[in-house]
Protein backbone atom coordinates (compact mmCIF):
# COMPACT_ATOMS: atom_id res chain seq x y z
CA UNK A 1 0.00 0.00 0.00
CA UNK A 2 1.28 3.59 -0.99
CA UNK A 3 1.65 6.41 1.59
CA UNK A 4 -1.62 8.23 2.48
CA UNK A 5 -1.72 11.87 1.11
CA UNK A 6 -0.93 13.71 4.09
CA UNK A 7 -2.15 17.93 4.31
CA UNK A 8 -1.49 20.43 6.17
CA UNK A 9 -4.53 22.22 8.50
CA UNK A 10 -4.50 25.24 6.22
CA UNK A 11 -4.94 22.82 3.37
CA UNK A 12 -7.76 21.20 5.00
CA UNK A 13 -9.33 24.80 5.24
CA UNK A 14 -8.78 25.44 1.56
CA UNK A 15 -10.22 21.74 0.57
CA UNK A 16 -13.56 22.41 2.57
CA UNK A 17 -14.17 25.65 1.13
CA UNK A 18 -13.09 24.66 -2.61
CA UNK A 19 -15.36 21.61 -1.93
CA UNK A 20 -18.30 23.85 -0.70
CA UNK A 21 -17.82 26.34 -3.41
CA UNK A 22 -18.07 24.13 -5.99
CA UNK A 23 -20.95 21.82 -4.20
CA UNK A 24 -22.96 24.72 -3.63
CA UNK A 25 -23.07 28.14 -6.07
CA UNK A 26 -25.14 29.75 -2.39
CA UNK A 27 -21.31 29.54 -0.40
CA UNK A 28 -20.00 32.71 -0.60
CA UNK A 29 -16.62 33.75 1.07
CA UNK A 30 -15.55 37.83 2.55
CA UNK A 31 -13.03 38.77 5.28
CA UNK A 32 -9.99 40.64 4.87
CA UNK A 33 -7.26 40.77 2.05
CA UNK A 34 -8.98 36.43 0.97
CA UNK A 35 -8.99 37.74 -2.94
CA UNK A 36 -6.45 36.96 -4.57
CA UNK A 37 -5.51 40.07 -5.77
CA UNK A 38 -4.86 40.80 -1.93
CA UNK A 39 -2.48 37.88 -1.14
CA UNK A 40 -5.35 35.34 -1.11
CA UNK A 41 -5.33 35.89 2.82
CA UNK A 42 -2.67 36.39 5.53
CA UNK A 43 -2.61 32.91 6.13
CA UNK A 44 -3.30 32.10 2.47
CA UNK A 45 -6.78 29.89 3.42
CA UNK A 46 -8.10 31.07 0.83
CA UNK A 47 -5.65 31.07 -1.98
CA UNK A 48 -6.62 30.32 -5.44
CA UNK A 49 -9.98 30.71 -4.58
CA UNK A 50 -11.14 33.94 -6.11
CA UNK A 51 -9.25 33.13 -8.98
CA UNK A 52 -11.46 29.52 -9.40
CA UNK A 53 -14.98 30.90 -8.52
CA UNK A 54 -14.77 34.82 -9.41
CA UNK A 55 -14.14 38.00 -7.07
CA UNK A 56 -17.88 37.79 -6.74
CA UNK A 57 -17.68 34.85 -4.66
CA UNK A 58 -14.76 35.85 -2.88
CA UNK A 59 -15.28 39.23 -1.64
CA UNK A 60 -12.10 41.42 0.18
CA UNK A 61 -13.75 43.67 2.71
CA UNK A 62 -12.74 46.78 4.46
CA UNK A 63 -11.19 46.29 8.09
CA UNK A 64 -14.33 46.39 9.78
CA UNK A 65 -15.25 43.22 11.76
CA UNK A 66 -18.67 44.49 12.09
CA UNK A 67 -19.56 45.06 8.57
CA UNK A 68 -17.64 41.62 7.73
CA UNK A 69 -20.26 39.62 10.12
CA UNK A 70 -22.99 42.07 9.35
CA UNK A 71 -23.55 41.52 5.64
CA UNK A 72 -22.77 37.95 6.22
CA UNK A 73 -25.88 37.81 8.31
CA UNK A 74 -27.60 39.81 5.66
CA UNK A 75 -26.67 37.66 2.91
CA UNK A 76 -27.50 34.58 5.00
CA UNK A 77 -31.33 35.92 5.57
CA UNK A 78 -31.33 36.46 1.72
CA UNK A 79 -30.57 32.61 1.14
CA UNK A 80 -26.91 32.32 0.96
CA UNK A 81 -24.13 30.78 3.03
CA UNK A 82 -21.73 33.08 3.78
CA UNK A 83 -18.38 31.67 5.17
CA UNK A 84 -16.64 35.01 7.25
CA UNK A 85 -12.80 35.08 7.93
CA UNK A 86 -12.09 36.95 11.16
CA UNK A 87 -8.34 37.01 10.70
CA UNK A 88 -7.73 37.16 14.57
CA UNK A 89 -10.34 35.33 17.02
CA UNK A 90 -9.83 38.69 19.73
CA UNK A 91 -11.07 40.87 16.52
CA UNK A 92 -14.12 39.00 16.67
CA UNK A 93 -14.80 41.22 19.87
CA UNK A 94 -15.94 44.08 17.73
CA UNK A 95 -18.65 42.29 16.15
CA UNK A 96 -20.11 40.51 19.44
CA UNK A 97 -23.41 42.73 18.72
CA UNK A 98 -23.66 41.09 15.11
CA UNK A 99 -23.07 37.41 16.40
CA UNK A 100 -24.76 37.61 19.59
CA UNK A 101 -27.66 39.68 19.26
CA UNK A 102 -28.67 38.78 15.45
CA UNK A 103 -26.84 35.85 14.28
CA UNK A 104 -27.94 34.23 17.06
CA UNK A 105 -30.84 35.40 17.99
CA UNK A 106 -33.02 35.54 14.91
CA UNK A 107 -33.94 32.25 14.27
CA UNK A 108 -35.68 31.97 18.04
CA UNK A 109 -37.26 35.65 17.63
CA UNK A 110 -38.96 35.09 14.20
CA UNK A 111 -40.55 31.79 15.41
CA UNK A 112 -38.33 29.57 13.33
CA UNK A 113 -38.93 31.90 10.18
CA UNK A 114 -35.31 33.28 9.62
CA UNK A 115 -32.63 30.64 10.06
CA UNK A 116 -28.72 32.52 9.94
CA UNK A 117 -26.99 30.00 8.00
CA UNK A 118 -23.54 31.67 8.36
CA UNK A 119 -19.99 30.26 9.26
CA UNK A 120 -17.31 32.43 11.19
CA UNK A 121 -14.26 30.80 10.32
CA UNK A 122 -11.22 32.60 13.09
CA UNK A 123 -7.70 32.05 13.56
CA UNK A 124 -6.85 32.19 17.68
CA UNK A 125 -3.92 30.13 19.71
CA UNK A 126 -0.93 31.04 21.85
CA UNK A 127 2.67 29.76 21.16
CA UNK A 128 3.73 32.12 18.43
CA UNK A 129 4.40 35.15 19.94
CA UNK A 130 1.65 37.30 18.69
CA UNK A 131 0.29 39.18 21.91
CA UNK A 132 -2.22 38.95 24.26
CA UNK A 133 -4.58 41.00 21.43
CA UNK A 134 -4.13 37.61 18.88
CA UNK A 135 -3.86 34.91 21.40
CA UNK A 136 -7.11 34.34 23.17
CA UNK A 137 -8.93 31.22 23.08
CA UNK A 138 -12.47 32.93 22.94
CA UNK A 139 -14.65 28.99 22.39
CA UNK A 140 -16.25 29.66 26.37
CA UNK A 141 -17.84 33.15 25.35
CA UNK A 142 -19.50 31.82 22.14
CA UNK A 143 -20.34 28.24 23.95
CA UNK A 144 -22.13 30.51 26.66
CA UNK A 145 -24.70 31.60 23.96
CA UNK A 146 -27.49 29.75 22.86
CA UNK A 147 -27.96 29.50 19.30
CA UNK A 148 -24.37 29.67 18.36
CA UNK A 149 -22.41 26.24 17.98
CA UNK A 150 -19.17 26.18 18.54
CA UNK A 151 -16.16 23.70 16.47
CA UNK A 152 -12.83 23.26 16.92
CA UNK A 153 -11.04 20.19 14.90
CA UNK A 154 -7.56 18.57 16.11
CA UNK A 155 -6.51 17.09 12.62
CA UNK A 156 -6.28 18.54 9.12
CA UNK A 157 -9.22 15.48 8.31
CA UNK A 158 -11.60 16.67 10.77
CA UNK A 159 -10.66 20.11 9.80
CA UNK A 160 -12.18 19.30 6.57
CA UNK A 161 -15.48 17.26 7.52
CA UNK A 162 -16.46 19.84 10.29
CA UNK A 163 -15.87 23.05 8.38
CA UNK A 164 -17.82 21.33 5.43
CA UNK A 165 -20.59 20.20 8.45
CA UNK A 166 -20.53 23.91 9.97
CA UNK A 167 -21.44 25.72 5.90
CA UNK A 168 -23.65 23.08 5.26
CA UNK A 169 -25.14 23.77 8.99
CA UNK A 170 -28.26 26.04 8.98
CA UNK A 171 -26.89 27.74 12.51
CA UNK A 172 -24.50 30.17 12.83
CA UNK A 173 -21.55 28.46 13.24
CA UNK A 174 -18.19 29.49 14.85
CA UNK A 175 -15.28 27.36 13.33
CA UNK A 176 -11.89 28.02 15.62
CA UNK A 177 -8.45 27.34 13.69
CA UNK A 178 -5.06 26.98 15.65
CA UNK A 179 -2.59 29.18 14.10
CA UNK A 180 0.43 27.41 16.11
CA UNK A 181 -0.52 23.90 14.18
CA UNK A 182 -1.25 25.56 10.92
CA UNK A 183 1.37 23.90 9.13
CA UNK A 184 1.22 20.19 11.36
CA UNK A 185 0.33 17.73 8.92
CA UNK A 186 -2.37 14.58 8.90
CA UNK A 187 -4.45 11.99 6.66
CA UNK A 188 -5.99 13.91 4.11
CA UNK A 189 -9.73 12.97 4.22
CA UNK A 190 -11.61 11.53 1.02
CA UNK A 191 -12.86 14.07 -1.04
CA UNK A 192 -16.75 15.50 0.40
CA UNK A 193 -15.57 14.07 3.29
CA UNK A 194 -18.08 15.42 6.66
CA UNK A 195 -18.58 15.14 9.98
CA UNK A 196 -21.69 15.05 12.01
CA UNK A 197 -22.13 18.12 14.55
CA UNK A 198 -22.48 18.00 17.85
CA UNK A 199 -21.00 14.73 18.25
CA UNK A 200 -17.68 13.64 20.17
CA UNK A 201 -14.97 11.51 18.59
CA UNK A 202 -14.26 8.67 21.17
CA UNK A 203 -10.41 8.68 19.61
CA UNK A 204 -9.02 6.52 21.54
CA UNK A 205 -10.81 3.39 23.74
CA UNK A 206 -9.68 3.06 27.07
CA UNK A 207 -10.78 1.49 30.68
CA UNK A 208 -8.55 3.33 33.79
CA UNK A 209 -9.46 7.52 32.83
CA UNK A 210 -11.55 9.28 30.41
CA UNK A 211 -9.41 12.02 28.83
CA UNK A 212 -11.72 14.78 27.21
CA UNK A 213 -10.43 17.57 25.11
CA UNK A 214 -10.19 19.27 21.57
CA UNK A 215 -7.68 21.66 19.08
CA UNK A 216 -4.11 21.40 19.88
CA UNK A 217 -3.77 19.63 23.40
CA UNK A 218 -5.02 16.67 21.67
CA UNK A 219 -1.96 16.26 19.74
CA UNK A 220 -0.16 16.24 23.56
CA UNK A 221 -2.90 13.60 24.74
CA UNK A 222 -2.64 11.39 21.74
CA UNK A 223 1.27 10.81 22.67
CA UNK A 224 0.30 10.63 26.09
CA UNK A 225 -2.07 8.47 25.74
CA UNK A 226 0.29 6.40 24.15
CA UNK A 227 3.28 6.60 26.74
CA UNK A 228 0.95 5.58 29.51
CA UNK A 229 -0.44 2.46 28.03
CA UNK A 230 3.32 1.02 27.95
CA UNK A 231 2.84 1.65 31.62
CA UNK A 232 -0.39 -0.28 31.54
CA UNK A 233 -2.83 2.92 32.46
CA UNK A 234 -5.50 2.21 29.87
CA UNK A 235 -6.39 5.99 28.92
CA UNK A 236 -9.85 6.82 27.12
CA UNK A 237 -9.37 9.93 24.64
CA UNK A 238 -12.89 12.08 23.54
CA UNK A 239 -12.33 14.25 20.88
CA UNK A 240 -15.31 16.88 21.65
CA UNK A 241 -14.99 18.30 18.04
CA UNK A 242 -18.21 20.40 18.91
CA UNK A 243 -18.27 22.62 21.67
CA UNK A 244 -21.75 23.36 21.20
CA UNK A 245 -24.19 22.12 21.66
CA UNK A 246 -22.03 19.73 23.78
CA UNK A 247 -22.45 15.80 23.12
CA UNK A 248 -23.17 14.87 26.63
CA UNK A 249 -24.11 11.54 26.39
CA UNK A 250 -20.59 10.70 24.69
CA UNK A 251 -19.07 11.89 28.29
CA UNK A 252 -20.96 10.72 30.47
CA UNK A 253 -20.77 6.99 29.13
CA UNK A 254 -17.35 6.88 28.93
CA UNK A 255 -16.77 8.47 32.83
CA UNK A 256 -19.32 5.96 33.69
CA UNK A 257 -17.54 2.73 32.58
CA UNK A 258 -13.72 4.33 33.79
CA UNK A 259 -14.62 6.30 36.57
CA UNK A 260 -12.42 8.89 36.26
CA UNK A 261 -11.66 12.09 34.01
CA UNK A 262 -9.36 14.67 32.99
CA UNK A 263 -10.57 18.16 30.96
CA UNK A 264 -7.88 19.89 28.78
CA UNK A 265 -7.86 22.83 27.19
CA UNK A 266 -5.52 25.54 26.28
CA UNK A 267 -7.92 28.92 26.80
CA UNK A 268 -7.65 30.05 30.56
CA UNK A 269 -9.13 27.67 33.27
CA UNK A 270 -11.73 29.31 34.97
CA UNK A 271 -15.31 29.56 33.76
CA UNK A 272 -14.34 27.55 30.81
CA UNK A 273 -15.32 24.60 28.70
CA UNK A 274 -13.49 22.21 31.43
CA UNK A 275 -15.70 23.67 34.34
CA UNK A 276 -19.13 23.06 32.17
CA UNK A 277 -17.60 19.43 31.17
CA UNK A 278 -16.78 18.96 34.77
CA UNK A 279 -20.15 20.06 36.22
CA UNK A 280 -21.80 18.04 33.90
CA UNK A 281 -19.59 14.94 34.98
CA UNK A 282 -20.86 15.08 38.40
CA UNK A 283 -24.41 15.79 37.50
CA UNK A 284 -24.52 12.51 35.69
CA UNK A 285 -22.15 10.27 36.89
CA UNK A 286 -20.85 11.15 40.32
CA UNK A 287 -21.98 7.74 41.66
CA UNK A 288 -19.05 6.29 39.11
CA UNK A 289 -16.30 8.90 40.15
CA UNK A 290 -13.34 7.02 41.39
CA UNK A 291 -11.16 10.38 41.82
CA UNK A 292 -12.07 14.15 41.47
CA UNK A 293 -12.67 15.46 38.04
CA UNK A 294 -9.45 17.14 37.25
CA UNK A 295 -9.11 20.43 34.67
CA UNK A 296 -6.01 21.28 32.98
CA UNK A 297 -5.82 24.94 30.97
CA UNK A 298 -3.86 27.45 30.44
CA UNK A 299 -2.76 30.16 33.67
CA UNK A 300 -5.62 33.34 34.56
CA UNK A 301 -4.00 35.65 32.52
CA UNK A 302 -3.33 37.56 29.68
CA UNK A 303 -1.41 35.68 27.18
CA UNK A 304 1.98 37.26 27.18
CA UNK A 305 4.35 38.40 24.10
CA UNK A 306 7.73 37.77 25.85
CA UNK A 307 8.54 34.14 24.42
CA UNK A 308 9.38 32.73 28.21
CA UNK A 309 6.09 34.08 29.61
CA UNK A 310 3.99 32.64 27.09
CA UNK A 311 5.25 29.22 27.60
CA UNK A 312 4.71 29.52 31.36
CA UNK A 313 0.99 30.78 30.76
CA UNK A 314 0.46 28.11 28.34
CA UNK A 315 -1.11 24.97 29.40
CA UNK A 316 1.85 22.07 29.27
CA UNK A 317 1.47 18.67 28.29
CA UNK A 318 3.61 17.37 31.27
CA UNK A 319 0.20 18.85 32.69
CA UNK A 320 -2.22 16.40 31.38
CA UNK A 321 -0.18 13.85 32.52
CA UNK A 322 0.30 14.34 35.80
CA UNK A 323 -3.16 14.96 36.14
CA UNK A 324 -3.87 11.62 34.13
CA UNK A 325 -1.30 9.68 36.81
CA UNK A 326 -3.63 11.33 39.74
CA UNK A 327 -6.39 10.20 39.29
CA UNK A 328 -5.11 6.97 38.96
CA UNK A 329 -3.56 7.23 43.06
CA UNK A 330 -7.25 6.96 43.55
CA UNK A 331 -8.79 3.50 43.87
CA UNK B 1 -35.78 72.52 21.49
CA UNK B 2 -37.15 73.92 18.72
CA UNK B 3 -33.94 73.60 16.79
CA UNK B 4 -33.56 69.57 17.57
CA UNK B 5 -37.03 69.10 16.26
CA UNK B 6 -36.59 71.07 13.39
CA UNK B 7 -33.02 69.01 13.13
CA UNK B 8 -35.16 65.95 13.89
CA UNK B 9 -32.79 63.44 11.25
CA UNK B 10 -36.43 61.47 10.22
CA UNK B 11 -37.94 64.37 9.37
CA UNK B 12 -35.08 66.07 7.13
CA UNK B 13 -34.32 62.73 5.52
CA UNK B 14 -38.02 62.76 4.13
CA UNK B 15 -37.43 66.18 2.60
CA UNK B 16 -34.32 65.13 1.22
CA UNK B 17 -35.45 61.98 -0.34
CA UNK B 18 -38.63 64.50 -1.54
CA UNK B 19 -36.50 67.01 -2.59
CA UNK B 20 -34.48 64.84 -4.64
CA UNK B 21 -36.65 63.50 -6.85
CA UNK B 22 -36.52 59.76 -5.43
CA UNK B 23 -40.15 59.88 -4.02
CA UNK B 24 -43.29 61.90 -3.77
CA UNK B 25 -44.91 62.86 -0.48
CA UNK B 26 -47.91 60.87 -1.61
CA UNK B 27 -45.68 57.83 -2.09
CA UNK B 28 -44.29 58.15 1.28
CA UNK B 29 -47.32 58.49 2.57
CA UNK B 30 -48.58 55.50 1.31
CA UNK B 31 -45.64 53.69 2.41
CA UNK B 32 -46.18 54.91 6.05
CA UNK B 33 -49.98 53.85 5.38
CA UNK B 34 -48.76 50.02 4.85
CA UNK B 35 -46.57 50.01 7.79
CA UNK B 36 -48.94 51.09 9.65
CA UNK B 37 -52.05 48.90 8.70
CA UNK B 38 -48.73 46.08 8.80
CA UNK B 39 -48.08 46.59 12.58
CA UNK B 40 -51.73 47.15 13.23
CA UNK B 41 -52.73 43.83 11.80
CA UNK B 42 -49.53 42.42 13.98
CA UNK B 43 -50.83 43.99 17.12
CA UNK B 44 -54.34 42.54 16.55
CA UNK B 45 -53.41 38.83 16.07
CA UNK B 46 -51.00 39.17 18.96
CA UNK B 47 -53.84 40.31 21.15
CA UNK B 48 -55.65 37.39 19.85
CA UNK B 49 -53.55 34.63 20.00
CA UNK B 50 -52.42 32.42 22.84
CA UNK B 51 -49.23 33.03 25.05
CA UNK B 52 -46.91 30.53 23.53
CA UNK B 53 -47.04 26.69 24.99
CA UNK B 54 -44.48 26.92 27.67
CA UNK B 55 -42.51 23.51 26.09
CA UNK B 56 -41.93 26.29 23.49
CA UNK B 57 -39.35 28.56 25.32
CA UNK B 58 -36.08 26.05 23.73
CA UNK B 59 -37.88 25.90 20.27
CA UNK B 60 -36.22 26.96 17.21
CA UNK B 61 -32.95 27.50 19.34
CA UNK B 62 -31.38 25.61 16.76
CA UNK B 63 -32.67 23.74 13.29
CA UNK B 64 -30.82 20.62 14.00
CA UNK B 65 -28.96 20.60 17.41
Amino acid sequence: MSDPKMITFTQAYTQALDEAMAADPNVVLLGEDIGDKEGGGVFKVTAGLSKKYGAERVRTTPISEQAIIGAAIGASLAGMRPVAEIMFMNFITVAMDQVVNHAAKLRFMSGGQTPVPITIRTRTGAGTGNGGQHSDMLEAWFAHVPGMKVVIPSTPADAVGLLRACIEDDDPCLFIEDGVTRIVKGEAPPSNHKIPLGKAHVEREGNDVTVISYGRPMQDIRKIAETLSQEGISVEVIDLRTISPLDTDTIVNSVKKTGRAVVAHEAVRSFGVGAEVVARIQEYAFDSLKAPVLRVASKDATVPFARTLELEFLYKGSDIEAAIRKTMEEK
Amino acid sequence: MAEAVANDPIVKVREQVINSGVATSDELDAIVAQFEKEFDEAVEFAKNSPFPELSEVTTDMYGVA
